[in-house]
């Protein structure tokens, strides 16, 4: 019984901290954020979250982080295949946008240019659009290499949504499409 | 066959509550265990009251995963069990983040340049008693220019991020947090 309760136990910790959307994160869309009270305060599983991950969260008072691991049909996000952002950027005074893999070191690619900022990217006709792809794009282009899964990280500093996660729309955030896959 | 059932029902409570305690237990202590836990990584790295630059020279990006690179970051890992510390930071026109996390990795407060004085952040971080002591030579004619941090416990980190808005400006912001000061009064 003892056995049973401990492995139990362990089994549902592990299960609920490796979820893509673990307890504590709320999902918009594609995108996943971890909303905190108080100002500061993350509840205990996103903070169990964060120490096994072990990244430093920005804090509602400096922003708000957004992680997609899957596109909008819930498929892994995969080098092999390209995807367009686009849409709305919800306003911030900077935002960045980069990619990584599961692990989250940031991914590398012959160009050296793993993301973007809000002041790097270039827009066309009032629109932004950045095009993940493993083949050259016109426009704001981030390459990838290889066969492997990945995320994109999308970070709004000093945004007025930081400070009111709880109405965060879908409609107000980019959409991540996938376009295609190579063979 | 009813009989059996019952039987069955104390032991398989008993285990759910087992499972449900160990469950919780490792949740909260996730953070104090955790051997990815940042305040401990960065702990053990920097020298303790020192304002320190983060880069690939001290430490790996495998150890601070989910970095944004487009943030310049330094770090004073402090230890105030004796005196307080005073943090100075010059802002810009960047957008510029402090944060304060306790040894276990909970950020128990944080400040953006927005609250800068003057371009510039003036904080002590200090124990309930330190700042007392402080209050206490406190003029009545002249307004504290300061933010005084009350702090939890004695050991934690400070840590600015301070944002490159494109690569041909790193070094301005490297040189910005450059000039960042964390020491004891």
């Amino acid at each position: 019984m003892l056995l049973a309760g401990l492995l139990g136990g362990l089994f549902m910790t592990r299960t609920l901290l490796v979820l893509q959307k673990p307890i504590g994160a709320q999902k918009y869309g594609v995108w996943v954020a971890w909303a905190a009270n108080n100002g500061n305060e993350f509840d205990p599983y996103s903070r169990a979250y964060f120490a096994r991950r072990g990244d430093i969260p920005i804090t509602p008072l400096e922003g708000i982080a957004l992680f997609a691991s899957e596109d909008g049909d819930g498929k892994v996000l995969s080098s092999r295949c390209t995807y367009e952002i686009a849409g709305s950027f919800p306003t911030s005074r900077a935002w960045t946008l980069f990619i990584y893999d599961p692990n989250g070191v940031l991914i590398s690619n012959g160009s050296h240019r793993s993301g973007f900022t809000s002041a790097e990217v270039v827009h066309d006709n009032g629109t932004t659009k950045i095009t993940i792809s493993p083949e050259p794009q016109p426009g704001n282009w981030l390459p990838m290499s290889n066969d492997k899964p990945f995320v994109v990280a999308l970070r709004f500093y000093d945004s007025p949504l930081s400070t009111a996660g709880s109405i965060l729309e879908v409609e107000r955030l980019p959409s991540l499409k996938r376009i295609g896959c190579g063979s | 066959m009813k009989g059996t059932l019952f039987r069955l029902i104390p032991p398989l409570l008993g285990t759910l509550c087992i499972a449900a305690i160990i469950h919780i237990s490792s949740i909260m202590l996730m953070p104090y265990v955790s051997a990815r836990n940042p305040a401990q990584i960065i702990g053990k790295t920097f020298p303790v009251n020192q304002m320190e630059q983060v880069d690939s020279g001290n430490i790996s990006t495998f150890m601070l995963p989910f970095t944004d690179p487009a943030m310049r970051m330094a770090v004073c890992s402090y230890d105030i069990s004796e005196k307080p510390i005073r943090i100075i930071i010059e802002t810009g026109g960047t957008f510029l983040s402090v944060i304060l996390m306790r040894p276990d990795g909970k950020i128990f407060y944080s400040m953006t340049d927005k609250s800068a004085i003057q371009r510039k952040l003036d904080l002590v971080v200090a124990t309930p008693a330190q700042v007392a002591a402080l209050e206490s030579q406190d003029s009545d004619d002249e307004a504290v220019q300061e933010w005084r941090l009350n702090v939890p416990e004695t050991k934690g980190i400070v840590m600015i991020r301070a944002f490159v808005p494109r690569l041909r400006e790193s070094a301005d912001i490297q040189a910005l947090l450059g000039r960042a000061e964390c020491y004891q009064e």
